[in-house]
């Protein structure tokens, strides 16, 4: 495996087209770039502020400070200010976080496990199982999303499940596309053919050669995928579709304070800025992670 | 048959087919949706009475089976009637024409936005490649990506609005009552949608021009002497376009739907905030045939684009 990790083989007869030039000079360094260390930082930092946030000794993130409505950034007791109805925006912030990265990331494990599924199926059996999910995918894509998941709000009710799950199969065809191609470069490598021809199944195979392959692309993709998702949940937060309150989300955040934009901008920049050097992170890493293992990106 | 045209006709069948699926999948997934459409209907009027829920079920012929009601449904849009929304009485038809002019125009815009930043950029990132330039240009359209399109128009309404009152925050001026004015109420939610296009068309366009720019007759044009601006603009450039067309088109698509919360935060009248008001309304016959209407529009963008990437391509032979 850690072959397949560090040196990608040339395959013969793949679309020469798609070869991305790559950067001389950003590739051969050792050792990660800054950019990649300060991601990892960052979302280091988040995810210790939501595992000791108990130990923080902030203010309730749900109880009003009646003294300090709409307070500013920097005020005492506030740090980052208060929101429209005075609540501490940094113990809002970090409930948010927890939400977001959760949406994020559990939608895109959903995506990955159904879209990669059904894109390695398409792949390796060809045929009749290729072209019905490849039309299934074509009729997913052709469904707005933002439609998609309002309508299963509205069906499975509103939750973090339901934006989980909903995140989830709007993001998996594009997860199967990327299985489907992996999967399209190596089923009739040498390696698959030998395996076949000592007797391997079908399932064997799957597993054993094409699964550990086509892993790493998907991994890689999928880090793009989760600040998307991380959008798709605060846009639908944004509009009041998302975790019911009072727990909070960056999302809703922006939504309630949209009202006070012209007397308290800060309770909408606060969490945008936080979800700007978020997404910033994560598409580093994204950036990173595929030109590591390159991906290419006119490929999907 | 030509090549050409049969590939035509196989994309036309597929797009058939994939419209036939979205509309089945339209019509289930709401009908499955919790309120049943007579109900709400029954529950809104002023003077409920016993068995009007059975009278209004059998006049929109709700008591007949999914199946029969869908194709009756699909026979219907394809004769271009989508039914009537019983919120307000409008054919959903009509409804979709009146809106659909603002959300047309803010599609346009926003594209014609992006490819005036992008392409530009894209050439220069190209020609200096790995230099300073191109490496700045690579964080800024990154930053760029990382904003959600919701929130940089957010940020300008607070900028432009509110603090420098350049612009107006919300609403929209039709095109009757001046194109200054109008454009003036597009400019934000345009610029916004174009943002998170912008990063995307560039980095598109600066790989593909890379590339292009290393084939042999980039190095002969070179080698007659042509001057650079001619190579790069003449002979580089054109080749490249298909790449960002097909991903002008596909992002087409994603627009329409995108369109629905920036059309919301800035006040426009679009189709958008039309299917937004029919979900919150329960008005089923409206969202159907709005969404509907999306898809179709998405998967035809598409088809247009396969076609003229057919059409266009010399290699593609005749």
């Amino acid at each position: 495996m850690s072959t397949v990790l560090n040196k990608p083989v040339p395959v013969p007869g793949a679309p020469s087209t798609s070869k991305a030039p790559t950067l001389p000079g950003r590739r051969r360094r050792n050792g990660a770039p800054l950019s990649v260390i300060l991601s990892i930082s960052w979302l280091g930092l988040l995810a210790a502020a939501i595992v000791l946030f108990p130990l923080l000794q902030l203010p309730d993130p749900t109880r009003s400070d009646y003294g300090a409505i709409a307070a500013s950034p920097f005020t005492e007791g506030h740090i980052l200010g208060t929101d429209e109805i005075g609540r501490d925006i940094l113990s809002r912030l970090v409930v948010g976080a927890k939400v977001s990265l959760t949406a994020g990331i559990g939608a895109v494990l959903v995506a990955t496990l159904i879209g990669s599924t059904l894109g390695i199926c398409a792949g390796f059996f060809g045929g009749v199982a290729n072209r019905v999910i490849s039309a299934a995918l074509d009729i997913m894509l052709a469904f707005p999303a933002i439609v998609a998941l309002i309508g299963l709000g509205v069906f499975l009710g509103p939750g973090l499940g339901t934006i989980i799950i909903g995140i989830g199969i709007v993001a998996s065809p594009a997860v199967a596309r990327v299985a489907r191609s992996a999967t399209l470069l190596y089923v009739n490598r040498d390696f698959v053919v030998a395996a076949r021809g000592m007797g391997a199944g079908s399932w064997r195979i799957l597993f054993r050669e094409i699964l550990p392959n086509v892993v790493v692309p998907v991994i890689a993709y999928s880090t793009v995928l989760i600040a998307v998702a991380i959008v798709a949940e605060a846009s639908l937060s944004f509009l009041g579709l998302g975790v019911p309150p009072p727990s909070s989300s960056w999302g809703s955040m922006m939504g309630t304070g949209r009202a006070e934009l012209q007397h308290h901008p800060h309770i909408v920049l606060v969490p945008a800025a936080t979800m700007f050097l978020t997404l910033l992170a994560l598409n580093f890493l994204a950036e990173f992670l595929s030109k590591r293992f390159d991906i290419k990106e006119a490929a999907l | 048959m030509a090549p050409k045209l049969r590939i035509a006709a196989v994309r036309l069948a597929h797009l058939a087919g994939v419209l036939l699926g979205v509309s089945f999948l339209v019509y289930v997934l709401l009908d499955l949706l919790p309120g049943d459409t007579a109900e709400v209907i029954v529950a809104s009027s002023s003077n409920p009475t016993e068995g009007a829920v059975e009278e209004i079920r059998r006049q929109l012929g709700l008591d007949q089976p999914l199946l029969v009601r869908y194709f009756q449904w699909l026979g219907d849009a394809l004769t271009g009637n989508l039914g009537v929304s019983f919120r307000t009485g409008q054919q959903v038809v009509d409804a979709i024409g009146e809106r659909l002019p603002v959300t047309l125009e803010l599609l346009i815009l926003a594209e014609v936005i992006s490819l005036a930043i992008a392409v530009p950029l894209a050439v220069a990132a190209a020609k200096r490649r790995d230099t300073k330039f191109d490496r700045g240009t690579a964080v800024v359209t990154f930053g760029l990506q990382s904003i959600p399109n919701f929130v940089v128009a957010l940020v300008m309404i607070v900028v432009f609005s509110v603090t420098l009152g350049w612009l107006p925050a919300i609403g929209y001026v039709p095109l009757e009552e001046g194109l200054g004015a109008n454009l003036e109420s597009l400019i934000i939610p345009a610029v916004a949608l174009a943002s998170g296009l912008v990063p995307l068309y560039t980095r598109v366009l600066r790989n593909e021009m890379i590339r292009v720019l290393q084939e042999d007759f980039i190095l002969v044009a070179r080698a007659q002497g042509l001057t650079s601006r001619t190579v790069l603009f003449r002979y580089a450039l054109k080749p490249s376009l298909p790449t960002l067309v097909t991903v002008v088109g596909i992002n087409i698509g994603t627009l329409i739907g995108g369109t629905i919360i920036i059309e919301l935060i800035c006040g426009l009248p679009g189709v958008g905030t039309l299917l937004y008001s029919g979900i919150n309304n329960r008005d089923y016959v409206l969202v159907q045939g709005v969404i509907l209407f999306v898809a179709a529009a998405y998967v035809v963008a598409n088809f247009l684009v396969d076609m003229f990437y057919t059409f266009l391509d010399p290699r593609v032979s005749a």
